[in-house]
């Protein structure tokens, strides 16, 4: 039973997932027979979003892409409801999801690698806040955008392919 | 009656490819039908991608991100055709031109990543009605991009900077959305259905 596949979760945490997986939620998208699939697709749909907005932002912080010739700070202030509104539908989604097998996900490599990327994304994206965009006014209009943007900008686009990768892993590893 | 007329089209090549052959799913296959798609997978590349302990999840996983940047431009594109997003303040001709190798090499991609995938396990995408319906519909966005490249799209830069696209250009976008959604669906449901 679940007892030799516990693997590292603690009795605690265990306890906890048991009790998310036994929420109706967490029921109703298991014993579905199409909930689990659709939900994912809209979890993809919101990738392509998410993902996608997030690269068309770092470009321009690169001084690269279609966006090159708008100020920085005219993109970043156009992306950042995408971003926002798309993650918000990433974490409904990746929640329900998650309550569907919270034990099995919790247990495999993939997913807890795949929210150490969703962690480290989000600090990177604090940092950039604090950093480099407090001052992009001076910036903006640049041809080469400051080195703290442009690391902001790899380290974003580098995670956010490696959390895609992962989460296809989910399933596998 | 132009969206009418497209829509009958589209709807026809997606029918006409699930379809065609959807008398045969769920009975005997045709002699001569099997053989094909067995050995397809018994192929080297068939038999790697399908017995490697890592080799199907990387390629698939690639094909995930790949939809990123496919439907991702796609989206971009058709949203600029509808003077939305953030493109819309840019000329339609130069989005169109920028986004144009984005597509084409991620699709390329794709096609790479899908047929692997398929040679791996072909019998059972080819029974699959997801993955029929997956083809039909990437068949009719297809079509849709080039009832587009062949109608609006000549004349645009007569157009770009109006603030409404024509309209064929306006159906192009939003059939191409439609599409992609129900593309990214059909193609979780070929593990199911």
């Amino acid at each position: 039973m679940d007892a030799t596949a516990a693997g590292t979760a603690s009795p605690t945490i265990l306890h906890i997932l048991k009790a998310i997986e036994a929420t109706w939620i967490g029921r109703g998208v298991r014993d579905s027979s199409w909930l689990f699939p659709f939900i994912e697709s809209i979890h993809m749909l919101g990738i392509v979003v998410l993902v996608g907005t997030s690269i068309l932002l770092d470009l321009r912080l690169l001084g690269r892409g279609v966006l090159r010739d708008r100020p920085a700070s005219e993109v970043a202030a156009r992306a950042l409801p995408v971003l926002w509104g798309s993650f918000a539908v990433m974490f409904v989604t990746g929640t329900l999801l998650f309550a569907s097998k919270a034990v099995d996900s919790y247990e495999t490599n993939s997913f807890k690698l795949k929210m150490l990327g969703l962690l480290l994304v989000g600090v990177n994206a604090m940092v950039f806040q604090l950093g480099p965009y407090r001052r992009i006014a001076q910036w903006e209009n640049a041809a080469v955008t400051p080195g703290s943007a442009r690391v902001a900008a790899w380290v974003s686009m580098t995670l956010w392919i490696a959390i895609v990768l992962l989460g296809r892993g989910i399933a596998y590893w | 009656m132009r969206l009418l007329v497209r829509a009958m089209l589209l709807s026809a090549a997606a029918l006409a490819l699930c379809g065609a052959t959807f008398a045969q799913t769920g009975n005997p296959p045709l002699p001569g039908e099997t053989p094909v798609f067995k050995w397809l997978e018994s192929t080297s590349v068939g038999t790697h991608v399908r017995e490697s302990d890592w080799l199907f999840p990387v390629i698939e996983a690639v094909h995930v991100l790949g939809i990123v940047f496919l439907a991702g431009a796609g989206t971009l594109l058709a949203m600029r055709l509808l003077n939305r997003g953030f493109l819309r303040h840019k000329p339609a001709s130069e989005v169109a031109a920028r986004l144009q190798p984005v597509m084409w090499w991620s699709f390329a991609l794709m096609v790479t990543t899908g047929t692997l995938m398929f040679i791996s396990e072909a019998w059972q995408c080819y029974t699959s009605m997801a993955f029929r319906i997956k083809l039909g519909l990437l068949l009719s966005v297809g079509l849709n991009a080039l009832i587009f490249q062949l109608g609006a799209y000549r004349t645009i830069k007569t157009w770009e900077k109006d603030p409404v696209a024509p309209a064929s250009a306006r159906a192009a976008a939003w059939v191409s959305m439609l599409l992609w959604v129900c593309i990214v669906f059909a193609g979780r449901g070929i593990a199911y259905w």
